[in-house]
Protein backbone atom coordinates (compact mmCIF):
# COMPACT_ATOMS: atom_id res chain seq x y z
CA UNK A 1 0.00 0.00 0.00
CA UNK A 2 1.56 2.91 -0.80
CA UNK A 3 1.88 6.47 1.22
CA UNK A 4 -0.44 8.30 -0.45
CA UNK A 5 -3.01 6.83 -2.82
CA UNK A 6 -5.83 8.14 -4.87
CA UNK A 7 -8.30 5.81 -5.99
CA UNK A 8 -10.43 6.41 -8.89
CA UNK A 9 -11.32 10.02 -7.51
CA UNK A 10 -14.66 12.35 -9.18
CA UNK A 11 -14.62 15.67 -8.66
CA UNK A 12 -17.02 18.22 -10.25
CA UNK A 13 -17.82 22.20 -9.86
CA UNK A 14 -22.32 21.43 -10.08
CA UNK A 15 -22.59 19.99 -13.63
CA UNK A 16 -18.70 20.10 -14.87
CA UNK A 17 -16.99 16.68 -14.01
CA UNK A 18 -13.76 18.42 -13.31
CA UNK A 19 -11.98 15.10 -12.36
CA UNK A 20 -13.62 12.08 -13.69
CA UNK A 21 -11.89 9.45 -11.81
CA UNK A 22 -8.09 9.53 -11.54
CA UNK A 23 -5.99 7.48 -9.77
CA UNK A 24 -2.02 8.11 -8.27
CA UNK A 25 0.38 7.03 -6.22
CA UNK A 26 2.84 9.13 -4.27
CA UNK A 27 5.24 7.20 -2.27
CA UNK A 28 7.40 8.35 1.24
CA UNK A 29 10.80 10.38 0.66
CA UNK A 30 9.44 10.85 -3.51
CA UNK A 31 8.91 13.75 -5.40
CA UNK A 32 6.21 13.22 -7.52
CA UNK A 33 4.87 15.80 -10.16
CA UNK A 34 1.35 16.40 -12.04
CA UNK A 35 1.27 18.10 -15.32
CA UNK A 36 -1.37 18.95 -17.87
CA UNK A 37 -2.23 22.25 -19.55
CA UNK A 38 -4.31 25.15 -17.87
CA UNK A 39 -7.85 23.66 -17.15
CA UNK A 40 -6.87 19.78 -17.04
CA UNK A 41 -7.76 19.30 -13.27
CA UNK A 42 -4.53 20.01 -11.73
CA UNK A 43 -5.76 22.61 -8.75
CA UNK A 44 -8.98 20.74 -8.48
CA UNK A 45 -6.69 17.89 -7.55
CA UNK A 46 -4.26 19.43 -5.55
CA UNK A 47 -7.48 21.34 -3.54
CA UNK A 48 -9.61 18.03 -2.66
CA UNK A 49 -6.74 16.36 -1.42
CA UNK A 50 -6.43 19.38 0.76
CA UNK A 51 -9.92 18.89 1.92
CA UNK A 52 -10.83 22.39 0.08
CA UNK A 53 -13.39 20.67 -2.10
CA UNK A 54 -15.07 17.71 -1.46
CA UNK A 55 -14.62 14.81 -3.88
CA UNK A 56 -18.45 13.14 -5.73
CA UNK A 57 -16.98 9.96 -5.65
CA UNK A 58 -13.34 7.86 -5.10
CA UNK A 59 -11.02 7.34 -2.32
CA UNK A 60 -7.84 8.87 -0.84
CA UNK A 61 -5.96 7.31 1.05
CA UNK A 62 -3.11 8.28 3.39
CA UNK A 63 -1.62 5.86 5.50
CA UNK A 64 -4.34 3.63 4.99
CA UNK A 65 -6.67 5.93 5.78
CA UNK A 66 -9.40 6.81 3.90
CA UNK A 67 -9.54 10.84 4.03
CA UNK A 68 -11.79 11.90 1.02
CA UNK A 69 -14.12 14.39 2.02
CA UNK A 70 -12.09 15.22 5.73
CA UNK A 71 -12.13 18.74 5.94
CA UNK A 72 -9.17 21.17 5.55
CA UNK A 73 -7.88 21.23 8.94
CA UNK A 74 -8.47 17.95 9.59
CA UNK A 75 -6.21 16.83 6.50
CA UNK A 76 -3.13 19.35 8.14
CA UNK A 77 -3.19 18.11 11.51
CA UNK A 78 -2.76 14.55 9.33
CA UNK A 79 0.25 15.99 8.18
CA UNK A 80 -0.58 17.08 4.33
CA UNK A 81 -0.25 20.61 4.08
CA UNK A 82 -0.92 22.68 0.41
CA UNK A 83 0.72 25.70 -0.55
CA UNK A 84 -1.80 26.78 -3.14
CA UNK A 85 -2.07 28.22 -6.26
CA UNK A 86 -1.59 32.18 -6.66
CA UNK A 87 0.48 31.83 -3.16
CA UNK A 88 -2.46 33.30 -1.26
CA UNK A 89 -0.79 34.90 1.87
CA UNK A 90 -2.65 36.48 4.17
CA UNK A 91 -1.50 40.30 3.06
CA UNK A 92 -2.21 42.29 5.79
CA UNK A 93 -0.58 39.41 9.04
CA UNK A 94 3.38 40.43 8.90
CA UNK A 95 5.57 37.65 7.46
CA UNK A 96 6.09 35.96 10.71
CA UNK A 97 1.99 36.16 11.86
CA UNK A 98 1.77 34.24 8.36
CA UNK A 99 3.78 31.45 9.53
CA UNK A 100 2.49 31.86 12.86
CA UNK A 101 -0.24 30.95 11.22
CA UNK A 102 1.30 28.22 9.65
CA UNK A 103 1.96 26.58 12.96
CA UNK A 104 -1.62 27.20 13.90
CA UNK A 105 -2.34 23.24 14.38
CA UNK A 106 0.44 22.82 15.85
CA UNK A 107 0.45 22.04 19.50
CA UNK A 108 3.98 21.51 21.18
CA UNK A 109 6.03 24.83 21.09
CA UNK A 110 9.14 23.38 20.17
CA UNK A 111 7.80 22.27 17.47
CA UNK A 112 6.86 25.93 16.59
CA UNK A 113 10.05 26.96 17.42
CA UNK A 114 11.71 24.34 15.16
CA UNK A 115 9.47 25.92 12.41
CA UNK A 116 10.10 29.12 12.78
CA UNK A 117 14.02 28.32 12.64
CA UNK A 118 13.90 26.14 9.53
CA UNK A 119 11.68 28.77 7.67
CA UNK A 120 14.52 31.15 8.66
CA UNK A 121 17.23 29.08 7.59
CA UNK A 122 15.63 27.98 4.17
CA UNK A 123 14.03 31.53 3.49
CA UNK A 124 16.80 34.29 5.29
CA UNK A 125 14.90 36.74 3.25
CA UNK A 126 11.83 36.14 5.21
CA UNK A 127 13.82 37.15 8.53
CA UNK A 128 14.70 40.47 7.03
CA UNK A 129 10.84 40.85 6.18
CA UNK A 130 9.90 39.15 9.08
CA UNK A 131 7.64 42.24 10.44
CA UNK A 132 6.58 43.77 7.27
CA UNK A 133 3.35 42.95 5.94
CA UNK A 134 2.82 39.92 3.32
CA UNK A 135 0.89 41.98 0.28
CA UNK A 136 4.02 44.55 0.56
CA UNK A 137 6.62 41.60 -0.63
CA UNK A 138 7.51 40.82 -4.07
CA UNK A 139 5.57 37.75 -5.80
CA UNK A 140 9.02 35.61 -5.45
CA UNK A 141 8.99 36.41 -1.52
CA UNK A 142 5.25 36.19 -1.99
CA UNK A 143 5.89 32.48 -3.04
CA UNK A 144 9.03 31.60 -0.74
CA UNK A 145 6.67 32.49 2.66
CA UNK A 146 3.44 30.42 0.68
CA UNK A 147 5.97 27.33 0.92
CA UNK A 148 7.35 28.22 4.35
CA UNK A 149 3.87 28.81 5.77
CA UNK A 150 2.96 25.18 4.45
CA UNK A 151 6.38 24.00 6.22
CA UNK A 152 5.53 25.20 9.31
CA UNK A 153 3.34 21.98 11.06
CA UNK A 154 6.04 19.65 9.76
CA UNK A 155 4.32 18.27 7.53
CA UNK A 156 5.15 14.92 5.95
CA UNK A 157 3.47 15.19 2.62
CA UNK A 158 3.74 18.91 1.01
CA UNK A 159 2.17 19.71 -1.81
CA UNK A 160 2.79 22.86 -3.76
CA UNK A 161 0.66 23.96 -6.44
CA UNK A 162 2.12 25.70 -9.43
CA UNK A 163 5.22 27.54 -7.10
CA UNK A 164 7.04 29.00 -10.12
CA UNK A 165 3.58 31.44 -11.53
CA UNK A 166 4.87 34.61 -12.58
CA UNK A 167 8.20 34.41 -11.37
CA UNK A 168 11.09 35.59 -13.24
CA UNK A 169 13.52 32.17 -14.54
CA UNK A 170 16.20 32.85 -11.95
CA UNK A 171 13.57 33.19 -9.00
CA UNK A 172 12.41 29.66 -10.27
CA UNK A 173 15.55 27.92 -10.94
CA UNK A 174 15.78 29.26 -6.49
CA UNK A 175 12.40 28.10 -5.68
CA UNK A 176 13.55 24.24 -7.64
CA UNK A 177 16.68 24.43 -5.52
CA UNK A 178 15.04 24.78 -2.67
CA UNK A 179 11.76 21.86 -3.57
CA UNK A 180 14.96 19.55 -3.84
CA UNK A 181 16.12 20.16 0.12
CA UNK A 182 12.78 19.78 1.66
CA UNK A 183 12.37 16.83 -0.26
CA UNK A 184 15.98 16.00 1.00
CA UNK A 185 15.28 16.72 4.49
CA UNK A 186 12.47 13.88 4.58
CA UNK A 187 9.79 15.48 3.69
CA UNK A 188 7.26 13.73 0.43
CA UNK A 189 6.28 16.17 -2.39
CA UNK A 190 3.43 17.05 -4.71
CA UNK A 191 4.05 19.18 -7.05
CA UNK A 192 2.14 20.42 -9.82
CA UNK A 193 3.91 22.66 -12.74
CA UNK A 194 3.27 23.64 -16.26
CA UNK A 195 6.80 24.06 -16.06
CA UNK A 196 6.83 20.72 -17.11
CA UNK A 197 10.65 20.29 -18.03
CA UNK A 198 11.86 21.58 -14.78
CA UNK A 199 9.47 19.86 -12.49
CA UNK A 200 9.88 16.80 -14.13
CA UNK A 201 13.80 16.71 -13.34
CA UNK A 202 13.79 16.89 -10.27
CA UNK A 203 10.61 14.36 -9.98
CA UNK A 204 10.74 10.39 -9.08
CA UNK A 205 7.81 10.14 -10.98
CA UNK A 206 5.28 12.27 -13.07
CA UNK A 207 1.32 12.12 -14.44
CA UNK A 208 -0.03 13.83 -17.15
CA UNK A 209 -3.65 15.03 -16.37
CA UNK A 210 -5.97 15.79 -19.80
CA UNK A 211 -9.34 17.52 -19.21
CA UNK A 212 -10.21 15.30 -15.58
CA UNK A 213 -7.90 12.44 -16.79
CA UNK A 214 -4.74 10.73 -15.98
CA UNK A 215 -3.14 10.34 -19.76
CA UNK A 216 0.56 9.39 -19.01
CA UNK A 217 2.27 7.59 -16.31
CA UNK A 218 6.08 7.49 -15.93
CA UNK A 219 9.47 7.99 -13.82
CA UNK A 220 10.26 11.89 -14.64
CA UNK A 221 12.85 10.68 -17.55
CA UNK A 222 10.50 8.63 -18.96
CA UNK A 223 7.98 11.30 -19.41
CA UNK A 224 10.45 13.23 -20.62
CA UNK A 225 11.69 11.47 -23.03
CA UNK A 226 8.07 10.66 -24.53
CA UNK A 227 7.47 12.12 -27.66
CA UNK A 228 3.58 12.75 -27.03
CA UNK A 229 4.63 14.52 -23.44
CA UNK A 230 7.35 16.59 -25.58
CA UNK A 231 4.77 18.13 -27.95
CA UNK A 232 2.29 18.81 -25.91
CA UNK A 233 3.84 19.59 -22.69
CA UNK A 234 7.72 20.41 -23.26
CA UNK A 235 7.60 22.44 -25.94
CA UNK A 236 8.90 20.36 -28.75
CA UNK A 237 12.25 20.12 -27.34
CA UNK B 1 -22.26 74.42 27.37
CA UNK B 2 -20.22 73.65 23.95
CA UNK B 3 -18.05 71.46 27.16
CA UNK B 4 -21.95 69.82 28.15
CA UNK B 5 -22.71 68.67 24.57
CA UNK B 6 -19.05 66.88 24.18
CA UNK B 7 -19.00 65.04 27.42
CA UNK B 8 -23.00 63.93 26.35
CA UNK B 9 -21.74 63.47 22.75
CA UNK B 10 -18.77 61.00 23.90
CA UNK B 11 -21.03 58.87 26.13
CA UNK B 12 -23.53 58.06 23.48
CA UNK B 13 -20.68 58.15 21.14
CA UNK B 14 -18.82 55.46 23.02
CA UNK B 15 -21.51 53.16 22.98
CA UNK B 16 -22.40 53.83 18.89
CA UNK B 17 -18.70 52.85 18.86
CA UNK B 18 -18.79 49.31 20.24
CA UNK B 19 -22.00 48.20 18.59
CA UNK B 20 -19.66 49.87 15.22
CA UNK B 21 -16.46 47.43 16.65
CA UNK B 22 -19.09 44.36 16.53
CA UNK B 23 -20.54 45.26 13.21
CA UNK B 24 -17.10 45.79 11.51
CA UNK B 25 -15.55 42.42 12.86
CA UNK B 26 -18.56 40.35 11.20
CA UNK B 27 -18.25 42.77 8.09
CA UNK B 28 -14.10 41.42 7.90
CA UNK B 29 -14.88 38.15 8.09
CA UNK B 30 -17.72 37.89 6.62
CA UNK B 31 -18.36 40.54 4.56
CA UNK B 32 -21.88 40.31 5.86
CA UNK B 33 -23.41 43.78 6.80
CA UNK B 34 -25.33 42.32 9.81
CA UNK B 35 -28.72 44.72 10.41
CA UNK B 36 -29.90 43.15 13.52
CA UNK B 37 -27.32 44.35 15.95
CA UNK B 38 -30.31 47.42 16.86
CA UNK B 39 -32.11 44.20 17.77
CA UNK B 40 -29.46 42.41 19.83
CA UNK B 41 -28.98 45.68 21.56
CA UNK B 42 -32.70 46.27 22.74
CA UNK B 43 -32.62 42.40 23.37
CA UNK B 44 -29.95 43.09 25.77
CA UNK B 45 -31.06 45.89 27.74
CA UNK B 46 -34.68 43.97 28.07
CA UNK B 47 -32.81 40.56 29.59
CA UNK B 48 -30.81 42.50 32.12
CA UNK B 49 -34.26 44.56 33.05
CA UNK B 50 -36.05 41.28 33.33
CA UNK B 51 -33.05 38.96 35.29
CA UNK B 52 -32.74 42.43 37.59
CA UNK B 53 -36.41 42.28 38.16
CA UNK B 54 -36.22 38.38 38.74
CA UNK B 55 -32.80 38.72 41.29
CA UNK B 56 -34.37 42.07 42.95
CA UNK B 57 -32.15 44.33 41.51
CA UNK B 58 -28.41 42.94 41.40
CA UNK B 59 -27.70 44.13 38.15
CA UNK B 60 -24.20 42.68 38.09
CA UNK B 61 -24.94 38.98 37.93
CA UNK B 62 -28.31 40.32 35.77
CA UNK B 63 -25.99 41.82 33.14
CA UNK B 64 -23.53 38.94 32.75
CA UNK B 65 -26.69 36.80 32.09
CA UNK B 66 -27.82 39.15 29.68
CA UNK B 67 -25.16 39.64 27.41
CA UNK B 68 -23.96 36.26 27.45
CA UNK B 69 -27.43 35.50 26.65
CA UNK B 70 -28.04 37.91 24.21
CA UNK B 71 -24.59 36.78 22.41
CA UNK B 72 -25.47 33.19 22.10
CA UNK B 73 -28.44 34.65 20.43
CA UNK B 74 -26.07 36.04 17.74
CA UNK B 75 -24.14 33.00 17.33
CA UNK B 76 -27.69 31.10 16.90
CA UNK B 77 -28.32 33.23 13.90
CA UNK B 78 -25.62 32.29 12.17
CA UNK B 79 -25.68 28.59 12.92
CA UNK B 80 -29.81 28.44 12.02
CA UNK B 81 -29.91 30.61 9.10
CA UNK B 82 -26.14 32.36 7.67
CA UNK B 83 -24.22 29.06 7.69
CA UNK B 84 -26.83 26.90 5.95
CA UNK B 85 -26.94 29.44 3.15
CA UNK B 86 -22.96 29.75 3.24
CA UNK B 87 -22.87 25.85 2.27
CA UNK B 88 -25.11 26.46 -0.16
CA UNK B 89 -23.58 29.33 -1.94
CA UNK B 90 -26.52 31.37 -1.66
CA UNK B 91 -25.89 35.31 -2.72
CA UNK B 92 -24.58 37.69 -0.22
CA UNK B 93 -27.69 39.84 -0.04
CA UNK B 94 -30.09 36.67 1.07
CA UNK B 95 -27.44 36.39 3.59
CA UNK B 96 -28.47 40.16 4.68
CA UNK B 97 -32.03 39.96 4.30
CA UNK B 98 -31.61 37.00 6.91
CA UNK B 99 -30.29 39.62 9.60
CA UNK B 100 -32.97 41.56 8.77
CA UNK B 101 -35.56 38.86 8.89
CA UNK B 102 -34.34 38.08 12.22
CA UNK B 103 -34.20 41.25 13.49
CA UNK B 104 -37.63 41.69 13.12
CA UNK B 105 -38.55 38.47 15.06
CA UNK B 106 -36.72 39.51 18.01
CA UNK B 107 -38.29 42.61 17.99
CA UNK B 108 -41.77 41.14 17.83
CA UNK B 109 -40.99 38.29 19.92
CA UNK B 110 -40.00 41.75 22.35
CA UNK B 111 -43.28 43.19 21.89
CA UNK B 112 -45.20 40.17 22.54
CA UNK B 113 -42.63 39.22 25.81
CA UNK B 114 -41.92 42.97 27.35
CA UNK B 115 -44.99 45.05 25.62
CA UNK B 116 -45.21 47.67 23.30
CA UNK B 117 -44.98 50.41 26.03
CA UNK B 118 -41.52 52.19 26.61
CA UNK B 119 -39.86 50.46 29.54
CA UNK B 120 -38.59 52.54 32.02
CA UNK B 121 -35.11 51.37 33.33
CA UNK B 122 -33.74 51.78 36.60
CA UNK B 123 -30.19 53.89 36.69
CA UNK B 124 -28.13 52.09 39.61
CA UNK B 125 -25.50 54.84 39.17
CA UNK B 126 -27.59 57.70 40.30
CA UNK B 127 -24.84 58.12 43.45
CA UNK B 128 -23.09 61.37 41.83
CA UNK B 129 -21.20 63.83 39.41
CA UNK B 130 -18.66 66.06 39.03
CA UNK B 131 -18.41 69.50 37.64
CA UNK B 132 -15.98 70.33 35.60
CA UNK B 133 -16.00 73.99 33.79
CA UNK B 134 -19.46 74.88 33.51
CA UNK B 135 -20.49 71.02 32.83
CA UNK B 136 -21.77 68.42 34.34
CA UNK B 137 -20.05 64.97 34.39
CA UNK B 138 -22.47 61.78 36.34
CA UNK B 139 -20.89 58.95 37.54
CA UNK B 140 -22.81 56.80 35.22
CA UNK B 141 -21.50 59.01 31.96
CA UNK B 142 -18.02 58.18 33.32
CA UNK B 143 -18.98 54.23 33.95
CA UNK B 144 -20.26 54.40 30.26
CA UNK B 145 -16.99 55.58 28.51
CA UNK B 146 -14.77 53.88 31.26
CA UNK B 147 -16.64 50.66 30.13
CA UNK B 148 -16.45 51.15 26.35
CA UNK B 149 -12.80 52.32 26.32
CA UNK B 150 -11.93 48.99 28.42
CA UNK B 151 -13.52 46.69 25.90
CA UNK B 152 -12.46 48.80 23.19
CA UNK B 153 -8.84 48.24 24.50
CA UNK B 154 -9.77 43.92 25.45
CA UNK B 155 -10.87 43.71 21.87
CA UNK B 156 -7.81 45.16 20.14
CA UNK B 157 -5.53 43.13 22.79
CA UNK B 158 -7.45 40.03 21.39
CA UNK B 159 -7.93 40.43 17.61
CA UNK B 160 -3.90 41.99 17.18
CA UNK B 161 -2.15 39.49 19.58
CA UNK B 162 -4.17 36.50 20.29
CA UNK B 163 -3.89 33.48 18.36
CA UNK B 164 -7.54 33.38 17.99
CA UNK B 165 -7.75 37.08 16.83
CA UNK B 166 -4.37 36.52 14.40
CA UNK B 167 -7.24 33.35 13.37
CA UNK B 168 -9.88 35.86 13.10
CA UNK B 169 -7.50 38.34 10.98
CA UNK B 170 -6.65 35.25 8.95
CA UNK B 171 -10.09 34.14 8.22
CA UNK B 172 -11.50 37.50 7.28
CA UNK B 173 -8.37 38.12 4.60
CA UNK B 174 -8.35 34.36 2.80
CA UNK B 175 -10.94 31.97 4.25
CA UNK B 176 -9.64 29.34 2.46
CA UNK B 177 -6.14 30.10 2.74
CA UNK B 178 -7.07 30.15 6.69
CA UNK B 179 -8.77 26.74 6.30
CA UNK B 180 -5.44 25.56 5.05
CA UNK B 181 -4.08 26.43 7.91
CA UNK B 182 -5.87 24.41 9.91
CA UNK B 183 -8.34 27.08 11.24
CA UNK B 184 -11.50 25.81 12.23
CA UNK B 185 -13.43 28.46 10.11
CA UNK B 186 -17.15 28.10 11.54
CA UNK B 187 -15.59 28.46 15.06
CA UNK B 188 -13.89 31.75 14.21
CA UNK B 189 -17.24 32.63 13.02
CA UNK B 190 -19.29 31.58 15.73
CA UNK B 191 -16.95 33.39 17.84
CA UNK B 192 -17.12 36.69 16.06
CA UNK B 193 -20.79 36.60 16.01
CA UNK B 194 -20.53 35.63 19.71
CA UNK B 195 -18.56 39.05 20.65
CA UNK B 196 -20.54 41.45 18.52
CA UNK B 197 -23.50 40.28 19.39
CA UNK B 198 -22.40 40.86 23.19
CA UNK B 199 -21.19 44.61 22.35
CA UNK B 200 -24.23 45.46 21.30
CA UNK B 201 -26.15 44.12 24.35
CA UNK B 202 -23.93 45.89 26.67
CA UNK B 203 -23.98 49.17 24.56
CA UNK B 204 -27.66 48.49 24.84
CA UNK B 205 -27.79 47.60 28.64
CA UNK B 206 -25.80 51.31 29.09
CA UNK B 207 -27.48 53.87 26.94
CA UNK B 208 -30.96 52.23 28.68
CA UNK B 209 -29.51 53.01 31.66
CA UNK B 210 -27.95 56.36 30.98
CA UNK B 211 -31.65 57.54 29.38
CA UNK B 212 -33.52 55.68 31.74
CA UNK B 213 -35.80 53.56 29.44
CA UNK B 214 -36.20 51.26 27.05
CA UNK B 215 -38.47 50.63 23.74
CA UNK B 216 -38.58 47.96 20.91
CA UNK B 217 -38.57 51.35 18.52
CA UNK B 218 -35.31 51.98 19.10
CA UNK B 219 -33.83 48.84 17.10
CA UNK B 220 -33.85 49.96 13.97
CA UNK B 221 -32.25 53.27 14.10
CA UNK B 222 -29.36 51.64 16.09
CA UNK B 223 -28.88 49.12 13.31
CA UNK B 224 -28.97 51.96 10.78
CA UNK B 225 -26.36 53.98 13.18
CA UNK B 226 -24.02 51.31 13.55
CA UNK B 227 -23.70 50.79 9.74
CA UNK B 228 -23.13 54.62 9.49
CA UNK B 229 -20.47 54.64 11.83
CA UNK B 230 -18.89 51.90 10.52
CA UNK B 231 -19.03 53.13 6.66
CA UNK B 232 -17.66 56.60 8.61
CA UNK B 233 -14.91 55.26 10.20
CA UNK B 234 -14.09 52.44 7.23
CA UNK B 235 -15.78 49.27 6.96
CA UNK B 236 -13.93 46.31 8.51
CA UNK B 237 -11.59 48.54 10.76
CA UNK B 238 -11.72 48.50 14.16
CA UNK B 239 -9.92 51.64 14.87
CA UNK B 240 -12.41 52.84 12.16
CA UNK B 241 -15.47 51.66 13.88
CA UNK B 242 -14.28 52.94 17.20
CA UNK B 243 -13.84 56.67 15.84
CA UNK B 244 -16.61 56.62 13.45
CA UNK B 245 -18.94 55.67 16.90
CA UNK B 246 -17.31 58.49 18.79
CA UNK B 247 -17.55 60.93 16.19
CA UNK B 248 -21.16 60.30 15.43
CA UNK B 249 -22.47 60.69 18.79
CA UNK B 250 -20.49 63.77 19.00
CA UNK B 251 -22.15 65.20 15.63
CA UNK B 252 -25.54 64.05 16.60
CA UNK B 253 -25.57 65.65 20.16
CA UNK B 254 -24.19 68.83 18.67
CA UNK B 255 -26.48 69.01 16.66
CA UNK B 256 -29.67 68.35 18.57
CA UNK B 257 -28.32 70.90 20.78
CA UNK B 258 -27.23 73.46 18.84
CA UNK B 259 -29.77 72.80 15.86
CA UNK B 260 -32.77 71.16 16.64
CA UNK B 261 -33.38 67.78 18.17
CA UNK B 262 -35.54 67.20 15.69
CA UNK B 263 -32.42 66.63 13.08
CA UNK B 264 -30.88 64.12 15.80
CA UNK B 265 -31.66 61.12 13.87
CA UNK B 266 -31.32 62.36 10.21
CA UNK B 267 -27.60 63.33 11.13
CA UNK B 268 -26.08 59.73 10.73
CA UNK B 269 -27.67 59.45 7.66
CA UNK B 270 -26.65 62.92 6.35
CA UNK B 271 -23.70 61.56 7.58
CA UNK B 272 -23.37 58.15 5.81
CA UNK B 273 -24.06 60.28 2.34
CA UNK B 274 -21.24 62.81 2.76
CA UNK B 275 -18.77 60.04 3.54
CA UNK B 276 -20.03 57.76 0.50
CA UNK B 277 -19.83 60.33 -2.03
CA UNK B 278 -16.31 61.79 -1.10
CA UNK B 279 -14.50 59.17 0.56
CA UNK B 280 -16.57 55.94 -0.02
CA UNK B 281 -13.39 53.67 1.58
CA UNK B 282 -14.19 56.45 5.17
CA UNK B 283 -11.74 57.36 7.23
CA UNK B 284 -9.93 54.75 8.57
CA UNK B 285 -10.59 52.66 5.28
CA UNK B 286 -7.54 51.38 2.99
CA UNK B 287 -8.19 51.10 -0.72
CA UNK B 288 -8.23 47.27 -0.87
CA UNK B 289 -4.61 46.31 -2.12
CA UNK B 290 -4.67 44.16 -6.05
CA UNK B 291 -1.22 42.70 -5.14
CA UNK B 292 -1.65 39.01 -5.58
N1 LIG C 1 -14.74 27.07 -8.76
C1 LIG C 1 -15.02 26.50 -9.96
N2 LIG C 1 -16.28 26.47 -10.43
C2 LIG C 1 -16.55 25.88 -11.62
N3 LIG C 1 -15.63 25.33 -12.41
C3 LIG C 1 -14.36 25.33 -11.99
C4 LIG C 1 -13.99 25.91 -10.75
N4 LIG C 1 -12.65 25.77 -10.59
C5 LIG C 1 -12.23 25.12 -11.69
N5 LIG C 1 -13.24 24.86 -12.53
C6 LIG C 1 -13.17 24.15 -13.82
O1 LIG C 1 -12.61 22.87 -13.57
C7 LIG C 1 -11.66 22.53 -14.57
C8 LIG C 1 -10.31 22.27 -13.92
O2 LIG C 1 -9.78 23.48 -13.38
P1 LIG C 1 -8.46 23.54 -12.53
O3 LIG C 1 -8.48 22.41 -11.56
O4 LIG C 1 -8.31 24.90 -11.98
O5 LIG C 1 -7.37 23.26 -13.66
P2 LIG C 1 -5.81 23.51 -13.67
O6 LIG C 1 -5.34 23.77 -12.27
O7 LIG C 1 -5.24 22.24 -14.23
O8 LIG C 1 -5.55 24.66 -14.59
C9 LIG C 1 -11.65 23.70 -15.55
O9 LIG C 1 -12.49 23.37 -16.60
C10 LIG C 1 -12.21 24.84 -14.76
O10 LIG C 1 -12.87 25.74 -15.60
MG1 LIG D 1 -4.31 25.37 -11.52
Amino acid sequence: MAFLEVKDLHVSYGAIKAIQGISLKVEKGEVVTLIGSNGAGKTTTMNTLAGLIKPAAGQILFKEENIAGHDAPDVVSRGITLSPEGRQVFPKLSVWENLDMGAYSVKDPAVRKRGFEQAFSLFPILKERSSQPAGTLSGGEQQMLAVARALMSDPEVLMLDEPSLGLAPIIIQDIFNLIKKINGMGTTILLVEQNAKMALGISDRGYVLETGRIVHVGTGEELMKSDEVKNAYLGGI
Amino acid sequence: MFFQQMINGLTIGSTYALVAIGFSMVFGVLELTNFANGSFYILGAYLTLTFMNAMRGNFYVAFAISIIGTGLVGALMDRLTLRPMRKKGAPGIAAVIATIGFSEIINNFALVFFGTETKPFPNIFKVGKIRLGGAIITYLQIIIFVVALVLMLVLSLMVYKTKVGKAMRATAQNTSAARLMGINVNHIITLTFFIGTLLAAVAGTLVAMYVESVSVGLASAISMKTFAAAVLGGVGSLPGAMVGGILLGLVETIVAGYISSGYRDAIAFIILILVLIFRPAGLFGQKTQAKV
